[in-house]
């Protein structure tokens, strides 16, 4: 077989690019990152495109079904809520809510509570044993009770409960990253890198930080599911945002007494809901898999 | 052990200061329009000693004090989430071995997809699907509730399953199985996280206790797969599931609250979400305290089993191991 490699160099590509190659491979994760990046373009450009201004109500079309019943009509493909709201508009603007405000929550809590849990892991003695202790304990409260907890001080609002879901998600993330850089700061190629006169900012960006990927994938989703998960339980126990919000577990709340009436307007929500989540959990875990195999 | 012991309540006793030093301020903020005072470390002091001889204050919306409210309605909460637990051990434990034994297999692909979902699934929407289904197509179960209206059970315990066995009316029976049926539903959706945590952890014990060594002597003595698992494999694999569980608390205490809104349990949760409409601060700060100082609770006493039970574990303390 002629061999057409002629230069006969091997490229070797950083760990993070060839985990990327892995995830290329697995098929479902990349359906589910293409699902994912949909979402969040519904997101951001979600009012330009929603069939149906946010406030447009149809009173010819009450509790019209989904377009695939027999009375149900295509322009309201989701079918109507019973005060004449197109659902599928409902849904795409929802999706600003629910998701662009869990991602930007997440987004900032990751990078305060992960700076703070730099600097714990990178301290010793005092300061960082309090920082443990009060972080175990503050972590064995679960962050959707830390945030009704934060709520029921702020008072209910979108607005409170995404600034609640930020401050429950800061242990999250500082206990993780403390943890990460505690256990990596105890190897050898560190203290190596120590002995060679490495400043600590240097230990940091070169020896630490490379390795502690993983820590950041996993906690980032999971910070976003339980982000999403939060929002949308405060929505639904009236905590969070408020009608005529259309976030996705509001959504749910106002229709719990049409459950029996139009059971689709309860179904559509909570699937959309269940498949955000899904994705995320499908894309982190293809994410770390690869990730742990590619720094192998 | 006792030195492990002493450790864990100094940790304990911190957090709850740090809690009723919050709680402290938070009304404080609320009650300073009222009363202008400058003493705020008497004023702490007072609030402390009233927090330590069980006095949370009066709640405005009942006018009842407050721990009163809360200890009559807390263990409707406490059923609820003791029967998830139950169920989510009586399904977790086989279908964990089930998936751990079948590493890669097609019945752990299964049972972890589904884990996934559970994993997934907001909790009111389930409960809302389990209700439409069950409830309003089938007309098998109650929609909500603890009790059907017409029988009268005096309180004893407050399990409302303990109390109609316990009560000598002549429909106890009937009681008690229409409190079962109208457990049932929440029960499932309050189990469904606990249970996807009890898979996944004696999954994870299992596999990993299944190639080891002791493992392979027992199979070159002739036991089956069944006898493995009962004598060896459980023993050495369940004392890991504890620890979890524990921390489990905490979320299903706070998924039970979710839970109870939707089918209209007369628990914790919505008793808490109205305090926060109606801006009843004593009882949200009461409430707030006491399931708090429950689920931390609860960690310690799970931690201090665990210790209990499993030795290695009190190696690792002493550095021994």
């Amino acid at each position: 077989m002629a061999n057409h490699d002629v230069f006969r160099e091997e490229t070797i590509r950083s760990p993070l690019a060839h985990s990327w190659y892995i995830y290329q491979q697995n098929t479902i994760g990349m359906i589910a990152l293409w699902a994912l990046i949909f979402i969040g373009v519904l997101a951001l450009i979600g009012p330009w495109i929603a069939p149906y201004p946010l406030d447009h109500q149809d009173v010819g079309a009450l509790l019209n079904p989904p377009s695939w019943f027999e009375q149900g009509e295509v322009h309201f493909f989701f079918g109507t809520d019973d005060l004449g709201r197109d659902l599928l508009s409902q849904l795409i603007y929802g999706a600003q809510l629910t998701f662009g405000g869990a991602f930007i929550t997440v987004i900032l809590a990751m990078l305060i509570g992960s700076a703070i849990g730099i600097i714990g892991g990178m301290s010793r003695g005092m300061q960082a044993s309090i920082l443990h202790h009060f972080l175990d304990t503050l972590l064995s409260i679960p962050s959707l009770l830390l945030a009704i907890i934060i709520i029921s001080v702020l008072g209910p609002g979108y607005f409170n409960t995404l600034l609640a879901v930020f401050l429950a998600l800061l242990p999250l993330f500082t206990r993780a990253v403390y943890r990460a850089v505690h256990d990596e700061l105890n190897k050898e190629y560190i203290i190596a890198l120590r002995l060679d006169g490495a400043t600590p900012l240097r230990i940091l960006r070169y020896g630490i930080l490379p390795n502690i990927v993983e820590t950041f994938v996993s906690q980032t989703t999971r910070a976003m599911t339980s982000a999403i998960l939060d929002i949308t339980a405060l929505g639904f126990l009236g905590l969070g945002a408020q009608r005529p919000l259309p976030e996705w577990g509001t959504m749910l709340s106002d229709t719990m007494e049409l459950v029996f009436l139009a059971p689709w307007t309860v179904t559509l929500p909570g699937l959309t809901i269940l498949a955000t989540i899904l994705i995320i959990n499908i894309v982190g875990e293809g994410l770390r898999q690869a990730i742990i195999k590619g720094m192998d | 052990m006792l030195i492990y012991i002493i450790k864990r309540l100094n940790v304990l006793v911190i957090t709850l200061f740090l809690l009723s030093v919050v709680a402290f301020l938070l009304q404080r903020q609320v009650i300073t329009d009222f009363v202008n005072t400058d003493n705020m470390l008497g004023d702490y002091q007072r609030y402390l000693m009233a927090m330590l001889s069980g006095d949370f204050g009066i709640s405005q919306a009942s006018g009842n004090p407050v721990l009163q409210d809360i200890l009559t309605i807390f263990p409707a909460t406490l059923e609820l989430c003791l029967m998830a637990f139950i169920v989510s051990l009586i399904l977790g434990v086989p279908f964990g071995i089930l998936a751990g034994l079948s590493r890669g297999g097609s019945a752990d692909y299964g049972i972890m997809t589904v884990t996934l979902v559970g994993v997934s699934i907001p909790t009111f929407w389930f409960a809302m699907l389990l209700m439409m289904f069950f409830s309003l197509h089938l007309g098998w179960l109650p929609v909500s509730g603890r009790m059907g209206l017409l029988y009268e059970i005096p309180v004893v315990t407050g399990f409302n399953l303990l109390d109609t066995l316990l009560s000598n009316q002549p429909y106890k029976y009937e009681a008690f199985f229409d409190s079962l049926q109208h457990l049932a539903l929440p029960t499932i959706v309050l189990a469904a996280l606990p249970t996807t945590e009890v898979i996944r952890q004696v999954r994870a014990s299992i596999g990993e206790e299944m190639d080891k060594n002791y493992i392979k002597a027992a199979q070159a003595k002739g036991l089956n797969t069944f006898q493995i698992i009962k004598r060896h494999g459980l023993r050495n694999a369940l004392p890991a599931v504890i620890p979890s569980l524990g921390l489990q608390f905490g979320r299903v205490l706070t998924t039970a609250m979710i839970t109870e809104t939707v089918f209209s349990w007369p628990g914790i949760g919505p008793w808490m979400v109205n305090n926060i409409y109606l801006e009843d601060h004593s009882a949200i700060q009461g409430g707030m305290l006491f399931i708090a100082a429950f689920v931390l609770l609860a960690n310690m006493a799970t931690d201090m089993l665990h210790l209990l039970i499993n030795p290695l574990k009190r190696d690792e303390l002493y550095g021994k191991s």
